[in-house]
């Protein structure tokens, strides 16, 4: 078991709140081969992967919005820029509370931690709700998934994205619970700096789709 | 340690195989290559296929000189270099350790570099090709020809083109027809599943994909039948999905492009005539153009073969089936599941209604 | 775990409150014997016999699919299988071979050896890589119950669109492909992920990168490739399961669809797979052949940086198996000339296995025999694979028994008989005791035999058109003796296979072999036979590329190597090994601690099949599965890795800990709840 790194601060040890700046506690970098602790490793290479899935999906989208549609609106047809760039701010913004969410619990500063990460949450949520809200109009508009080759891809590239975001929303989540029931002390910031890292992909992975899927014309 | 390796007991194992062995794989090898194969890839008889063999002859030779000196140096170092004591119990026993090797940078970048130049040999030769053979012939050059795959069978359509005597157009299935020493420009397309047109000893083969439209070219040097085959797997009769490439000789394409230019004569009396009923009444004319009598078939009828000159065919059914030996296709009209996956349903019909329908079909030349 | 000696030992700090399990619902299990340890274990030698023996039986199964297709094949006009069946087999042959048995193989040999040969305890995540193999075993038995459930998929292994959507396979055989290849893809994801790190991360002290053992080199780059590569047919296989069965349209021809978007995706994945499939048997017999030559690898660097580029090239390479799908020309041409230049680096392995065998001693053990064979056979494959890069002839080739030859070659002569010198090799380090060699070397002719006899004739055949993936084929196409010897042959296979089964059986009387019985050069030779739970008693620390040749052998002045009066094994061993002139280490083991048994994983691991039956069933169950799923994935996120109930001082291999160790419940989170959405 790997994960020895994270003796240092044992679990529930630390009390909250307390100033335990805990700098050697948090790189347990001595104690594997790259310094890198494993769980942020596997992260790093578990998200590798994710960039083939998504470069996959992508490119099939990109095949797929220059043919001409058999049946229903070609879906560059019916995008509402404004309002996706208006979600897509909103995500973003989600990345800088993650950022501060780490920031806060590294200082052992629970209080604002628990409040970032929320906010992340809830931002993240608006989003989905946002995208929701989206496919119902486009749906409401005659493009369901299975109308034309566009449609098709656009739901499933997108659909595929906020899956991600909601089991994103699901770890903030999680890791709000566990922060008030202390057992996130700031000796595990690492866990955050973790789902941290998943949640900036996750947002760089939409900036990506909004250029190349919304903004480029077919 | 090693003083009881070298009094031990020393017994030789055969680890070669043995010379009859040798001998009876070389002599299936020559039976192999000797038997007559109709689809022998090695054997071209046109030019694009003997294009491809041109290239393939000489990379071949030069890997089996790969293959005799690499195998030639293993079989070397085991007869030269092979411990002959009994290691069984002991690796550790075997006696003196020999010289311990590295490597050698030299040799090794020496045998990275040897084969990336033979290789560049090969690369230089084989990319004209790829262009040679993606080559459009210019209009009039080519005899055109519309291919169509269906499960399980060839479709072709010949656009009326002037210079190969086609006024008319014509239609016919599985059996293509072409004039010997003249290049042939296949346009592909599908209805279903992806097929692959491939006559062996003419050229190479290439997809037909639903939704795209690809060509290929044909060339038979002589007058002859040449066997051929759906190279992709299109599901349950893949392998029942043959064809033959009949050419001919300047004469006889002109006789045949005439015969298939004529419309057949509708029958009116006898059993002919009766079949020719029959054909409509059992939903045969639904999917099966003829000309000048059924020339429309239903809308969401399966891609059916046009049977207006079908006895002028020897073989149906995707080339399985004998179309000279009556049984065979009165056994279809039986039972088109004869052929796994058949899309041909006909009912139950009488030995009356098989004999007039064959009656009829057989007016079909 | 990495635990150094340097460590303080681990003690609960005051006012520590050990880690309950948090949903409660199962006691810990604690047994580390009887059958009950091995649905439980998390122990990476367990988890690479459970791989193991399964892929074996795999094997079985996909050899007696590849009989009943030669049974049928054996006469023109054949009768044994309809055609429906016969494409059944062949589909389901393909895709046993590569997804259930050389892929768990090689995770099999990766498991059990990567932690033992880069001197660590255990993998970086031993609960996920329990799960990747519960996961791996639930995916084959979904794809297996479909031949109970309406038939099995009969679309090829490459199930090629538009004929694998609804409209042209209704039944539902290629759903359960589609979900079955998306769960074992799972486990692929999730084994790389573990086995990367664990090779990054892991490695004992002074074992640098390029002092790791060839055959770990060619796991890591091996799950580099599945890395990648999986999630690239993961895409493939959405597109296709969401055609199928919620209607829509990628492969949808009528909508426009272009059924070459399928082909680049199964290749892009499919090609760097070849190499999945191989690399490691390169490394295999990178290790087995220079302990049988007495002789050190011939040119290490080149060696590993050969994989690396092979590793890399692999994925230039995909459209060479869509020479003849209409790509164009310029396409054709530039993947012609990148197939042909991964021969370069796969080339310069043979010459350095060559140059491993040149003016050693070299003892033909049934190990070595199977490994002399690989370098022979797979240079055959190689060649074979040099004449299809010729894009133009290949027109002729694909799709024929040429192909069929080529890559049977490669994946049988190389792979197969990688693994099995593999096995005959390690089997004494795994077991205790060595596979009769008597036995062993008859298996080897008797399978060198068959497979040349049953693959070679398919390079004439081929060339003689026969195409592939024909259910049956008329007289008089010349291809009537050479199928009849190609029957013959996979039925000396067969039977090889089974004198494998024999040996295994009466070997477990065989005696103990002792910890290092080849002389072998690698450290899992150091430790005891089979190794100690924690794998070492002192973690070694490393001073040379094969480390535990250089603890064995000195120099005298011409540089030979001089085996040492003693020398110190790593863990306690038997008597034998002492007396061959090694010491144990005395050091107190009690300090060290592995991580404890637990049923999350089996348990977590079910949800997915049942999901996947409720696809294409009932609803129903998919939410079960999910419920399943979510439940199993806070289960093993919040468990803590080391039962903090478990013996307090027990001081038995697998000392338990006090609970500090936990794995971040937000990675068991994460990689759990990308499980139920790869599953949807």
């Amino acid at each position: 078991m790997s994960v020895s790194e994270q003796t240092a601060a044992p679990a529930g040890a630390v009390p909250e709140g307390a100033a335990h700046v805990a700098h050697d506690a948090t790189t347990p970098a001595h104690h594997t081969s790259t310094g890198l602790s494993n769980e942020k490793l596997a992260m790093w290479l578990f998200l590798g992967s994710e960039c083939l899935l998504f470069g996959g999906l992508i490119s099939t989208f990109l095949l797929y919005r220059t043919r001409e549609v058999t049946a229903g609106p070609p879906v560059g047809d019916i995008y509402d820029i404004p309002f996706t760039s208006v979600s897509s701010f909103v995500l973003l913004m989600s990345s800088l509370t993650m950022v501060l969410a780490l920031s806060s619990i590294q200082r052992a500063d629970h209080r604002r931690a628990r409040t970032w990460l929320l906010t992340t949450a809830l931002l993240g949520a608006t989003f989905v709700a946002g995208q929701v809200y989206e496919f119902t109009t486009f749906v409401r508009e005659g493009l369901g998934y299975t109308t034309n080759l566009q449609g098709s891809a656009f739901y499933t590239l997108t659909g595929f994205h906020g899956v991600h975001v909601t089991l994103g929303i699901l770890m903030l989540l999680s890791l709000f619970v566990m922060s008030l029931r202390g057992r996130l002390p700031s000796g595990r910031a690492e866990t955050v700096e973790i789902v941290g890292l998943y949640w900036h992909f996750v947002d760089i992975v939409w900036i990506i789709i909004f250029t190349l899927v919304y903004l480029i014309p077919a | 340690m090693s003083a009881t390796t070298v009094t031990r007991r020393r017994h030789r194992r055969r680890l070669l195989p043995r010379p009859w062995f040798l001998a009876v794989a070389s002599l299936v090898l020559l039976a192999g290559c000797a038997s007559d194969a109709p689809q022998d890839m090695l054997q071209p008889e046109g030019s694009f296929a003997r294009t491809l063999d041109n290239l393939f002859n000489p990379i071949f030779w030069v890997a089996v000189l790969v293959f005799v000196v690499v195998e030639g140096l293993i079989v070397y170092a085991i007869v030269k270099w092979r411990y002959r004591g009994d290691a069984d119990d002991g690796v550790a026993d075997a006696g003196e350790m020999p010289a311990q090797l590295h490597g050698n940078t030299r040799l090794e970048i020496g045998w990275t570099i040897l084969p990336a130049l033979v290789l560049a040999g090969v690369a230089v030769f084989t990319v004209p090709v790829v262009f040679e053979l993606n080559a459009e012939p210019a209009k009039g050059e080519a005899l055109e020809v519309d291919v169509t795959g269906a499960q399980f069978w060839w479709g072709y359509e010949y656009p009326s083109q002037p210079d190969f005597g086609i006024t008319d157009g014509i239609v016919t299935a599985n059996e293509l027809h072409i004039p010997a020493g003249q290049r042939v420009y296949l346009t592909l397309r599908s209805v279903d599943v992806i097929h692959s047109f491939w006559a062996p000893k003419l050229n190479g083969k290439r997809d037909v994909v639903p939704g795209r439209v690809h060509n290929w070219l044909l060339e038979a040097d002589e007058p002859g039948v040449y066997s051929g085959q759906c190279a992709e797997f299109c599901g349950v009769s893949h392998a029942n999905m043959r064809l033959k490439v009949v050419a001919h000789d300047a004469t006889s394409w002109d006789a045949w492009v005439e015969d298939m230019q004529e419309e057949p004569v509708e029958p009116v009396s006898g059993l002919a005539a009766e079949g020719f009923e029959l054909f409509q009444q059992r939903g045969c004319s639904g999917c099966h153009v003829v000309e000048g009598a059924y020339d429309e078939v239903a809308e969401d009828a399966p891609a059916a073969p046009d049977l207006t000159h079908l006895f002028s065919r020897d073989c149906f059914a995707g080339c399985i089936y004998d179309l000279n030996d009556r049984n065979e296709l009165e056994a279809w009209l039986r039972d088109p599941q004869r052929k796994a996956g058949s899309k041909m349903v006909v009912g139950q019909l009488t030995e009356a209604d098989i004999d007039a329908l064959y009656a009829y079909l057989e007016t079909l030349e | 775990m990495a635990l150094t000696e340097e460590r303080p030992p681990l003690e609960l700090a005051a006012g520590d409150e050990p880690v309950r399990n948090p949903l409660g619902a199962f006691t810990r299990p604690s047994s580390s014997y009887g059958w009950r340890s091995w649905l439980t274990t998390v122990d990476h030698k367990k988890i690479g016999i459970l791989y193991g023996a399964t892929a074996m039986v795999f094997f079985a199964l996909g050899g007696l699919e590849a009989l009943l297709i030669r049974a049928q094949l054996a006469q023109p006009n054949g009768q044994v299988l309809d055609p429906q069946v016969y494409n059944q087999m062949f589909t389901m042959h393909g895709t046993t071979m590569v997804f259930l048995v050389i892929m768990p193989m090689l995770a099999a040999f990766s498991n059990y050896l990567i932690p033992l040969m880069i001197g660590a305890r255990d993998v970086a995540f031993p609960r996920l890589n329990a799960l990747s193999y519960w996961v791996f075993l639930f995916g084959g038995l979904f794809l297996y119950s479909s031949f109970f459930l309406g038939g099995a998929p009969d679309g090829g292994w490459f199930n090629y669109a538009p004929l694998s959507g609804v409209a042209y396979s209704p039944g539902h055989g290629i759903d359960f492909w589609t979900l079955g290849l998306q769960i074992t893809g799972i486990a692929s994801l999730l084994g790389a992920v573990n086995l990367i790190t664990t090779c990054l991360n892991m490695r004992a002290p002074g074992m640098t990168l390029l002092r790791m053992p060839v055959f770990v080199w060619m796991a890591l780059v091996a799950q580099f490739l599945l890395l990648f590569a999986i999630p690239v047919i993961t895409v493939a296989l959405f597109l296709l399961m969401f055609d199928r069965l919620f209607g829509a349209n990628f492969f949808n021809v009528e909508a426009g669809a272009d059924p070459l978007l399928w082909q680049h995706l199964f290749w892009i994945f499919g090609h760097p797979e070849v190499y999945i499939l191989v690399l490691p048997a390169f490394g295999i017999v990178s290790d087995v052949i220079p302990t049988f030559a007495r002789k050190p690898l011939f040119g290490y660097p080149f060696m590993v940086f050969s994989g690396i580029a092979i590793g890399f090239m692999g994925w230039g390479v995909w459209a060479h198996h869509m020479f003849a799908s209409g790509i164009g020309p310029v396409s054709v041409a530039a993947f012609s000339l990148s197939t042909m230049f991964i021969a370069v680096p796969t080339g310069v392995k043979i010459f350095n296995w060559i140059g491993t065998l040149w003016k050693g001693k070299l003892i033909f053990t049934t190990a070595m025999l199977f490994a002399v064979a690989l370098v022979s056979q797979f240079t055959i494959g190689g060649l074979s694979g040099v004449m299809h890069s010729v894009a133009p002839h290949d027109t002729q080739q694909t799709d024929t028994y040429f192909i069929v030859a080529h890559f049977h070659y490669v994946l049988f002569g190389g792979s197969m008989f990688g693994i099995f010198a593999g096995i005959y090799y390690w089997w004494p380090k795994i077991f205790g005791h060595k596979l009769s060699e008597r036995i062993g070397k008859a298996h080897f002719w008797m399978m060198f035999v068959g497979f040349n006899l049953t693959f070679g004739p398919m390079h004439i055949v081929g060339l003689q058109g026969m195409p592939r993936r024909t259910a049956t084929y008329p007289e008089g196409m010349g291809w009537d003796l050479m199928n009849l010897l190609e029957t013959i042959g996979s039925f000396l296979i067969a039977i090889s296979f089974l004198m494998w089964v024999y040996n295994v059986a009466v070997s477990r009387k065989n005696p103990h072999a002792g910890a290092d019985p080849w002389d072998g050069r690698t450290l899992e030779w150091a430790t005891s036979s089979p190794p100690p739970a924690h794998n070492f008693d002192v973690e070694p620390t490393v001073e040379h590329l094969d480390d535990w040749w250089h603890r064995k052998y000195g120099e005298d002045e011409q540089g030979r190597p001089v085996r040492r009066e003693r020398f110190t094994y790593l863990s306690r061993v038997d008597e034998a090994s002492r007396l061959a002139g090694g010491d144990e280490p005395d050091v107190d083991v009690s300090a060290i601690h592995l991580p404890s048994p637990s049923y999350w994983p089996i348990v977590l691991a079910i949800g997915l099949p049942l999901i996947a039956y409720g696809l294409i069933f009932t609803y129903w169950l998919a939410a079960l599965g999910g419920v399943i799923i979510i439940a199993g994935a806070f289960g093993l996120g919040l468990e803590p890795s080391v039962d903090p109930d478990a013996g307090h001082g027990d001081h038995g291999d697998h000392g338990p800990d006090e609970g500090h160790d936990q794995e971040l419940a937000e990675v068991g989170a994460a990689s759990g709840g990308d499980d139920d959405e790869e599953a949807s």
